[in-house]
């Protein structure tokens, strides 16, 4: 069972469930929007991911999740392919004062086939998921992050967005080796002196 | 649909073999329920709306449909039909969108929702078609759930008892209940009381079995895997269809198991 997905295994695997859905359920459209790696990959941020996150629907309908099972099968995929785990994450940290405007924000689209279509979330947003999601000791999102190359601005934004979710001290260390990491110096952004 | 008319072609001829059974005298051989299985009559009005062609069987359905009104179990209808993808439910609506149809009995009508009101001439076709049905004793002596029916009254108490002359059936209660479209409560409480009168044992198997039967040869997994072939065969990926043939089960479903070429994947 292949574990990683390029742009073209991404296009290619949409395209089998935008057949299936056409095939099934042809009254009905559908529109995700994805987030994470898979939207990297689909910008050409990054070679290979390995899952499709989902930040809408934040509940997949009955006929989008039959659909992912059967491409799943059909093309030995791991069953959660397709997946809203980031939409589920958001939706349990949601900070209070909601998503900023900048999560509506997206960066293209593209229409798989009639009756199924994609948003790339925005760069800032996906910056800020990405942040979200990193920890020192996994690198994953840290060189996703790398790869983006975001400007002082996006990573300053990102990390009042992390904050605005979780302020913890753990998590502020987190952020201080993280962003060190890629170049960056969190207590700059937080005004904070103490090292 | 895409189906392949070779295929198309031998499932109207199995089709018409089960009505046979049923009493309609179309010239085809019967199925020999003996033999190849149980026929569940409203799985099998359910394959034929999805292949129905205008032929006899226009004429010929609902002559039998009005004749044979009280041993027909609508609510299993109404939810095999309820229960049918939109798209499926347009080929059968277009089916039933007939004239003749109209004739058929309100109960009937209103599962699908049909308005139409025959004419005079309609009328007195089905009623010519109707003098030539088996009588209900030659359709006793064929179908057994039609049979069990006429015993125990037209519900699932009397399906359930028709599927329990199954050999080695071994059938959970959720099992059971979808294969006769029934809430998995209704098929509780008689298999309760069937077990109460040492008619099932533990297993839901019947007590001291004689003369069983093979098998279902068409029922509601019929139907689901009917669906399944039509929609495989309109996939363009391979692996599409690969996948969508693998998820049909013979179990219960003699009807596809003979319907399919050996070629075909699953089968």
């Amino acid at each position: 069972m292949p574990t990683d997905l390029n742009k073209t295994q991404i296009l290619e695997n949409l395209e089998v469930l935008s057949e299936w859905l056409s095939v099934k359920y042809p009254d009905d459209t559908f529109e995700l929007v994805v987030v994470g790696g898979a939207a990297m990959a689909l910008d050409e941020f990054k070679d290979q991911t390995r899952d499709i996150d989902l930040l809408l629907p934040e509940i997949l309908p009955a006929a989008l999740k039959e659909g992912i099972a059967h491409v799943s099968r059909a093309k030995r995929l791991p069953p959660e392919w397709i997946n809203t785990n980031a939409a589920n994450i958001l939706k349990k940290l949601k900070p209070t004062k909601g998503l900023p405007e900048y999560f509506n924000e997206i960066s293209r689209m593209i229409d798989i086939g009639d009756n199924l279509k994609i948003t790339l979330i925005g760069r800032q947003a996906l910056i800020g998921m990405k942040l979200l999601a990193s920890t020192p000791s996994y690198t994953k999102h840290t060189d996703d992050i790398r790869s983006l190359n975001p400007r002082k601005e996006e990573i300053e934004e990102a990390v009042r967005f992390v904050l605005s979710i979780d302020n913890d001290e753990l998590r502020k260390e987190d952020l201080r080796i993280v962003l060190k990491a890629i170049g960056f110096d969190f207590d700059e952004f937080t005004g904070n002196d103490k090292r | 649909m895409n189906l392949p008319e070779t295929i198309k072609d031998r499932a109207r001829f199995m089709i018409r073999c089960a009505w046979v059974t049923m009493g309609i005298p179309f010239d085809v051989p019967m199925v020999n329920e003996k033999r190849e299985g149980i026929i569940d009559v409203e799985a099998l009005f359910m394959a034929t709306f999805l292949f129905m062609e205008q032929d006899r069987m226009v004429t010929d359905l609902p002559a039998w449909i009005i004749r044979f009104k009280d041993i027909i179990n609508h609510q299993k209808l109404k939810t095999m039909f309820k229960s049918c993808p939109e798209k499926h439910k347009r080929t059968i609506f277009k089916s039933l969108n007939h004239d003749h149809f109209g004739a058929a009995p309100e109960t009937f009508k209103r599962i699908f929702g049909l308005k139409n009101l025959p004419s005079k001439e309609i009328i007195q076709t089905i009623e010519r078609r109707s003098s030539k049905l088996n009588s209900l004793n030659h359709v006793a002596q064929t179908s057994i759930m039609l049979k069990n029916r006429m015993l125990y009254g037209t519900g699932f108490r009397a399906d359930l008892i028709s599927v329990s002359q199954i050999k080695n059936t071994m059938m959970s209660g959720k099992q059971l209940a979808a294969l006769l479209c029934t809430a998995d409560s209704t098929i509780s409480r008689i298999i309760n009381d069937l077990r109460s009168c040492k008619f099932l044992d533990k297993d839901n198997a019947r007590v001291k079995l004689r003369d069983p039967y093979p098998g279902m040869f068409l029922s509601t997994q019929t139907v689901l895997n009917l669906y399944e072939i039509i929609d495989a065969e309109e996939f363009r990926s391979e692996e599409l269809k690969k996948e969508a043939y693998e998820n049909i089960s013979f179990k219960n479903d003699r009807f596809c198991m003979q319907l399919l070429p050996s070629s075909t994947p699953g089968s």
